[in-house]
């Protein structure tokens, strides 16, 4: 069967064109990071969260159902056993909805080992830390100081090494054997949105 | 492409569309399998999508997950067009490439829906790895360029998704090439590999083609060949499947000319249904099989009358394997029956070979002996010669000698004689006796007689034979005289008695010796059963060696001393007795004597002979007879007459001239004794006249003959019915032959003849 020439180099180009194209807008959903609230530098006294004074401490606030986050939580392993003790680690449901059992992602952050799982029911500590993205990650040094606040992904549920994970782990390292402070690293969020914004879906 | 380095035999256009068409179909193949791994891949991202991310949250909110749209929707994208290429233009370069580039952004979109698993980056090394299924490097670099510019394009948007870090250098998307260059370089080389395979397979495939048309090419030839052959030709494998068979077997063993038939079994059948013998036939074939290396050839006899000659042999390859056995059949009919008719013209030209080669032995025998024959004649004829003036010589001297004996006879008679002139005259009466017996020596040495036809009496031969030699027997030893009934024979009695003299003289020569009872000498006859005439002539002497008596009958072989025999007698003899219708046997044993014995044919329808009483002179009481003498010897007829005057009256007339008138004077006698050979009027003019003038009186004729013969004289002695006497005149025998003459003319006139055949002629041959 003869197809004319500019037929199928015209069907070849639209065809590219769409496959480019769509590949580049799922590239850019998948790399376009949450929103980020203000973290409170120091450790607030008033949150829910355990702190052992002297040991750092990293909290990951997530959604319960949040497709993406399942990537954050198997960094967080990682991390876990990367660091196994030098620090407490703890994930946060951020949740409106009273069913504390909601979602796969509870389960999965109780899976990992050292991690204690905290039900954040009201919001109130997703607001008190700054986290508008579930996946958002904050570590405070043994001293209180907030020393990291963003995601532990590079993109959208996208396992493997990563800039967040990178400078926990070297933070941590610091924070154990080196007591300089640097300063707090910060990174990109991706995931759901914790708390629902009139803008938060792309 | 990997261009061949040369391709001089093979045409490189027909290696290039084989290249070609392995390639087509290689790459349709590919074609196919990247269209449904394009449909399972879609499937898969979005039951993938579905299951993993379903949905996003904004906190108790969820929208469907923007994977399960790209999923859907850039899967249907990327599958779209691949698919529908293949299915529009499977095999196309266009084709490959595009499935390149889909298959890679197919690898982004996977490694996108699975969260950027490190497993779905393993993908992209598997397609590249499926692309080089291609087997065609050119279609990677597209690959492989669009698998940068993804990663050049989001490094430059997106540097953390992809490298990790938010400030990746620009130049980071060159490292994951590389990775992935890594890989490919091993593909492409891959790819030019099994190409250059490729085209190596397609030129060992033109190679085959143009082997396999030259093998059909000489298998037509083959065939053609084969089936022009006036041999039948069954080819079977060693695993007995027939192979191969021409048309002239098909033809020979009246298989149909079409199809072949490779069940040997079958053909088996149908080749026993043929022949004479289907025992013989099978045996032999499974004798042949026992023996892979046998050769043979025999004959198969068929029922219709043919007859084909089997030849056998295996076949083998080139390198010498095994490949099976080829039967040859050959229509050998005529040949055999040529065969036969040569053979059998062969034994006859052998058998006719054989009789000429007995018939030229005989025709040698007859040769040697008609040269013997002609040496004899020769020789005969050189003796008779001879012979011929001896008796010329011998008629001169008998007329003298007749009459001296006569008158010294006569003297002797007289009364008064002293006894000194009776001994003077016994000497010259002896030695006159001596010369009568040299001159009738040499006139019978060989008697110029030709062969005489007439009925012989063997005894009265004998016993002239014995006569003669009687003085000699009794000096030696004693003779035994045995005569039985014999018939007479036909023949010359002159040459008998030369027969008998020679062997009775011979003999006597035997006897040297002295022996006990003394040496004898035994004369005996007979007749055989057959009623051929025997005379046997037996000595008691030295006997002869038994080496010479094959040459006792050659020509002049003697054992006698020179001078004594000439070695011609037993020759002489032989021939005179074949001439005879004879044969001379000889029987000896050295030191105990000889016995020769003469066998002669009867004479047609004659008696047998009685033993004869032996005559004796003097007949005192008879009468006495008238007597006429003509001769032309005045002294001759004087002596004569003084001999015959005592018991006959005798006339004497000089010539026949003078006897006619003293007849015309009306006188008669008795007995006319008329000399042969005169001048005037010759004995045979005498006789005509008698005949004609005196009718009766010519029967009264006594001739006397000196010996010298003309042919005119010959002819008439033996056609003329009267006798005739020797000079000198033997008186006992003129006695006898005048009283038969007498007796016969007084009986009757016709009985004269009779008394002519009863007469013998005393011819003497001298021994040898």
């Amino acid at each position: 069967m003869r197809v004319p020439r500019a037929l199928f180099a015209g069907v070849i180009l639209v065809w590219a064109g769409l496959g480019v194209c769509g590949s580049l807008l799922l590239e850019r959903y998948n790399a376009t990071p949450g929103e980020r609230g203000p973290v409170p530098p120091h450790w607030p006294e008033a949150t829910r969260l355990e702190r052992t004074p002297g040991r750092p401490v990293l909290a990951v606030f997530a959604h319960p159902e949040c497709p993406c986050t399942r990537a954050t939580l198997e960094v967080l392993g990682e991390i876990a056993a990367q660091l196994r003790g030098a620090l407490d680690l703890e994930v946060v449901i951020v949740d409106d909805v009273a069913d504390p059992d909601r979602g796969e992602i509870a389960a999965r952050a109780r899976a990992i080992p050292g991690v204690r799982v905290v039900i954040d029911h009201d919001q109130a500590e997703a607001h008190r830390f700054g986290a508008l993205t579930s996946g958002h990650t904050v570590l405070y040094g043994g001293d209180g100081a907030l020393r990291f606040a963003g995601g532990i992904t590079d993109a959208r549920g996208q396992v493997g090494a990563s800039a967040g994970r990178a400078q926990i782990t070297a933070l941590v390292r610091l924070d154990r054997t080196d007591r300089d402070r640097r300063g707090a690293g910060a990174t990109p969020v991706f995931g759901c949105e914790l708390v629902a914004q009139e803008q938060s879906v792309p | 492409m990997t261009e061949p380095a040369t391709l001089t035999s093979r045409p490189v256009h027909r290696v290039e569309d084989l290249f070609r068409e392995l390639q087509d179909r290689n790459s349709r193949r590919t074609d196919r399998m990247f269209a449904w791994l394009m449909a399972a891949q879609w499937v898969f991202a979005v039951g993938y999508a579905l299951w993993s991310t379903p949905y996003t949250w904004s906190a108790g909110q969820r929208f469907l997950h923007p994977h399960v749209l790209a999923a859907v929707v850039l899967g249907a994208v990327l599958t779209s067009l691949p698919v529908a290429l293949v299915v529009v233009a499977p095999g196309r370069a266009l084709t490959r490439h595009v499935i390149a580039v889909a298959q890679m952004l197919w690898s982004a979109l996977l490694i996108h829906v699975t969260g950027g698993r490190l497993e779905t980056h393993f993908h992209v090394l598997g397609s590249l790895a499926f692309i080089a299924f291609y087997r065609d490097w050119r279609v990677m670099p597209g690959a492989v360029l669009t698998l940068t510019a993804d990663h050049f394009v989001r490094g430059l948007l997106w540097p953390e998704s992809v490298y990790g870090v938010a400030d990746a250098a620009w130049w980071r998307f060159l490292e994951h090439g590389a990775w992935t260059m890594f890989e490919v370089v091993f593909l492409v080389l891959a790819c030019i590999a099994a190409e250059r395979d490729r085209w190596r397979w397609a030129e060992g495939q033109v190679e085959i083609e143009q082997l396999s048309a030259k093998l059909d090419e000489q298998r037509t030839v083959l065939a053609c060949q084969s089936d022009a052959s006036q041999e039948g030709v069954l080819v079977v494998s060693a695993s007995r499947v027939a192979l191969s068979a021409n048309r002239r077997f098909k033809e020979i063993f009246g298989e149909p000319p079409g199809d072949f038939q490779p069940d040997v079994e079958a053909l088996r059948a149908s080749a026993m249904r043929n022949v004479v013998d289907p025992k013989q036939f099978i045996d032999k074939v499974a004798e042949i099989y026992q023996q892979p290396d046998c050769e043979a050839t025999d004959l198969l006899q068929f029922l219709d009358g043919r007859v084909i000659e089997r030849y056998t042999a295996p076949v083998r390859s080139q390198t010498g394997g095994y490949i099976g056995r080829g039967w040859y059949f050959r229509d050998v009919t005529e040949r055999v029956r040529a065969d036969a008719e040569v053979r059998a013209l062969n034994a006859e030209l052998e058998q006719r070979g054989a009789a000429l080669a007995a018939a030229n032995r005989e025709l040698e025998q007859r040769v040697r002996e008609l040269k013997q024959t002609q040496d004899q004649l020769l020789l005969a004829d050189r003796l008779s010669s001879l012979g011929r003036v001896a008796a010329g010589i011998g008629h001169e001297i008998n007329n003298p000698l007749t009459y001296v004996l006569g008158n010294l006879e006569e003297i002797r008679r007289l009364d008064g004689l002293s006894s000194e002139v009776r001994e003077l005259l016994g000497e010259a009466i002896e030695g006159s006796e001596r010369v009568r017996r040299i001159v009738g020596g040499l006139k019978s040495i060989s008697r110029a007689t030709p062969e005489q036809r007439e009925p012989v009496d063997l005894h009265a031969t004998l016993d002239s034979t014995i006569r003669m030699t009687s003085n000699e027997i009794r000096h030696r030893g004693r003779l035994i005289r045995d005569f039985g009934p014999v018939p007479r024979i036909e023949g010359d009695p002159s040459r008998m008695a030369q027969v008998f003299l020679n062997l009775i003289v011979n003999a006597t020569q035997a006897l040297t010796g002295e022996r006990e009872g003394g040496n004898f000498i035994s004369i005996k006859t007979y007749t055989r059963a057959s009623g051929d005439a025997v005379v046997e002539i037996e000595d008691s002497g030295e006997g002869i060696p038994p080496e010479r008596i094959p040459r006792l009958f050659d020509p002049f072989f003697t054992t006698k001393a020179v001078g004594v025999g000439t070695g011609l007698g037993l020759s002489i003899c032989h021939g005179i007795v074949s001439a005879h219708g004879g044969a001379i046997e000889v029987e000896s044993v050295w030191g105990a004597g000889s016995r020769f014995r003469v066998v002669l044919p009867p004479l047609r329808g004659a008696p047998v002979v009685p033993a004869p009483v032996i005559a004796r002179r003097g007949h005192a009481a008879v009468e006495r007879r008238s007597l006429l003498l003509v001769d032309d010897d005045s002294r001759l007829l004087r002596a004569v007459k003084r001999t015959l005057v005592r018991d006959y009256d005798v006339e004497a007339c000089e010539g026949g001239r003078a006897a006619l008138e003293v007849l015309a004077t009306g006188r008669r006698f008795d007995v006319i004794l008329c000399d042969l050979h005169m001048p005037d009027l010759t004995g045979m003019d005498f006789h005509r006249r008698l005949r004609d003038d005196f009718p009766g009186l010519e029967r009264t004729v006594i001739f006397m003959s000196g010996g010298a013969f003309t042919p005119e004289a010959t002819r008439f002695v033996r056609d003329c019915p009267n006798p005739s006497i020797e000079k000198p005149v033997d008186l006992v025998e003129l006695d006898k032959l005048i009283s038969q003459i007498y007796e016969a003319a007084r009986s009757a006139a016709p009985a004269a003849a009779t008394a002519s055949d009863a007469m013998p002629a005393l011819h003497a041959p001298p021994p040898d």
